[in-house]
């Protein structure tokens, strides 16, 4: 029987996942290349807040998307209940949307001018907060284990911020590429590294049933498994740092499939999550 | 004059509901408990539930190394400290003062989060409306004094309903003599609906719905 047949969040909830990560990572990288002494990297801080700003929108409307009422999706803002994370969230995400986009229209980089620094912690503040509130709203949901683990958060940030990252990346100028190719290498290198260990310790500390743990392993989300995170989001980008010369392709090439393996991830942590509902290590 | 029928408890004015403070709750006996669904079919009838969707349920549990079959009826368990309620961000969840848990459907969007919240898949989505649904322990019928429709249609008296909080009341007497004990303990949300004579392994088999046999590779769940 098919994951999805059983699972209150399904595929709309696993892209707005994608998205929202994509978002908080791109955010990130503005922020960071916004503050950098070279003109280049500073260019990319403009884009990469309109990345921000348009993938948390466009996640947005899977959110809606995936209500059984949407045409009462304003309900998430004409009411509110304090200890609901959704709750906090929803409001959240639109004001962290809205300040991403006034970056990205009113910072000029060629002017040499910095964003206030208001602007600036105002954005990393809600952009944390958007890092973080895939795992809290996952973590309210006590009867999945691996929704309700520690590990979840630092999984969603690490594999956000990479995410989002790769997709700025793939606007940057070759140039910038060949300026930055050892940093680059090693980020990518260490990213990975770290979201494996992430990963695999989410599945065996969350206390997932024996069947929930053969679902991810052997069953329905073995391909996500196997062939998004561990051959697209692996193995695949370290042999491509292989050849000496990193050609634009190649390079394209990686992007992408990082972005493959977060679209991935989030699909194993969201179906795999609450395949079964053995709650607690039964 | 010919007397109306009873209103919908949504539309009685809060005078008349008799919802005066007290802990409701059930007690269910497995001992007594023959699997007949009479609780499943008399609350679809008395909620006019879609097909698929199930407020009450009877799950069919072999024990495993045993050849016999175990019934256990499971409903909402309108829990005190209740996921639902919390993660509900329209708060169309909320606590009577007679402790039961309703949904206002008039403020649900199908969200959603409290399906994914409660641990024991009390909550169903009505395909007519979109909106979440569940047990509401038949409010309408106790703020007439009358009991669940559950509890009336049992043959065997295995569901009881009463105050869990008056030690005068049958069901609180019932629940102390015959050790009746929560579901999922260990999940932390102290339900209202208590189990006599319910062990360890029914909690984990009673997840993977009508389960036939613990060799069938085909589960059937509810949708």
């Amino acid at each position: 029987m098919a994951l999805d047949s059983y699972t209150p969040f399904a595929w709309p909830i696993v892209l707005y996942l994608f998205f929202a990560g994509i978002s908080f990572g791109s955010s990130l990288s503005g922020l960071v290349l916004s503050q950098s002494k070279h003109d280049d990297s500073r260019k990319l801080a403009k884009p990469a807040w309109w990345i921000a700003s348009l993938t948390i929108f466009f996640g947005s409307f899977w959110l809606i998307a995936d209500l059984e009422s949407p045409q009462d999706a304003l309900l998430i803002l004409s009411e509110f209940n304090p200890t609901s994370v959704i709750s906090w969230g929803a409001r959240i995400i639109i004001l962290y949307g809205l300040v991403c986009f006034y970056a990205a229209v009113f910072y000029e980089p060629e002017s040499g001018k910095q964003l206030n620094v208001f602007l600036r912690g105002l954005i990393l503040a809600l952009t944390c907060a958007v890092g973080i509130y895939p795992a809290l709203v996952l973590g309210q949901a006590l009867a999945r284990p691996m929704w309700g683990s520690s590990w979840l958060i630092p999984l969603f940030v690490t594999a956000g911020f990479h995410s989002g990252s790769a997709l700025v990346q793939l606007i940057a100028p070759p140039h910038w590429h060949r300026r930055k190719m050892n940093l680059l290498k090693k980020v990518d290198i260490a990213f990975i590294i770290i979201q494996i260990v992430f990963l695999f310790t989410l599945i065996h500390t969350s206390g997932l049933s024996d069947e929930a743990t053969r679902r991810v392993y052997q069953g329905e989300l073995a391909l996500w498994l196997w062939g998004g995170v561990a051959l697209l989001g692996c193995l695949v980008p370290f042999l491509s740092y292989l050849p000496k010369t990193q050609s634009p392709r190649l390079m394209i090439f990686r992007q992408l499939c990082f972005l493959g393996s977060a679209l991935a991830l989030r699909a194993v942590i969201v179906l795999g999550g609450q395949g079964t509902e053995s709650f607690l290590g039964a | 004059m010919s007397e109306l029928p009873p209103i919908p408890w949504e539309n009685k004015p809060a005078a008349q509901r008799s919802l005066e403070k007290k802990r409701a709750g059930m007690v269910v006996d497995l001992r007594r408990c023959t699997g007949c669904h009479a609780c499943s079919v008399s609350c679809k009838t008395e909620h006019d539930v879609p097909l698929g969707g199930f407020r009450t349920r009877v799950r069919y549990l072999e024990q495993p190394g045993q050849q016999q079959i175990s019934f256990l009826p499971l409903l909402c368990m309108h829990c005190q400290d209740a996921p639902c309620l919390n993660a509900c961000p329209t708060a169309a969840i909320s606590r009577l003062e007679d402790g039961h848990v309703v949904i206002n459907q008039d403020k649900c969007n199908g969200n959603k989060a409290c399906m994914t919240a409660c641990p024991y898949g009390a909550i169903y989505i009505e395909p007519q409306t979109g909106k979440a649904d569940k047990c509401d322990m038949c409010t309408h019928r106790t703020s007439l004094d009358l009991e669940p429709a559950c509890v009336t249609s049992c043959p065997t008296q295995a569901i009881r309903y009463g105050d869990l909080d008056d030690p005068n009341d049958p069901i609180s007497i019932y629940a102390q003599t015959h050790n009746a004990k929560p579901f999922k303990e260990e999940a932390g949300t102290k339900p209202n609906v208590l189990y006599v004579q319910h062990e360890k392994w029914m909690e984990q088999k009673a997840a993977t719905g009508v389960q036939l046999s613990p060799e069938d590779n085909e589960i059937i769940y509810e949708k």
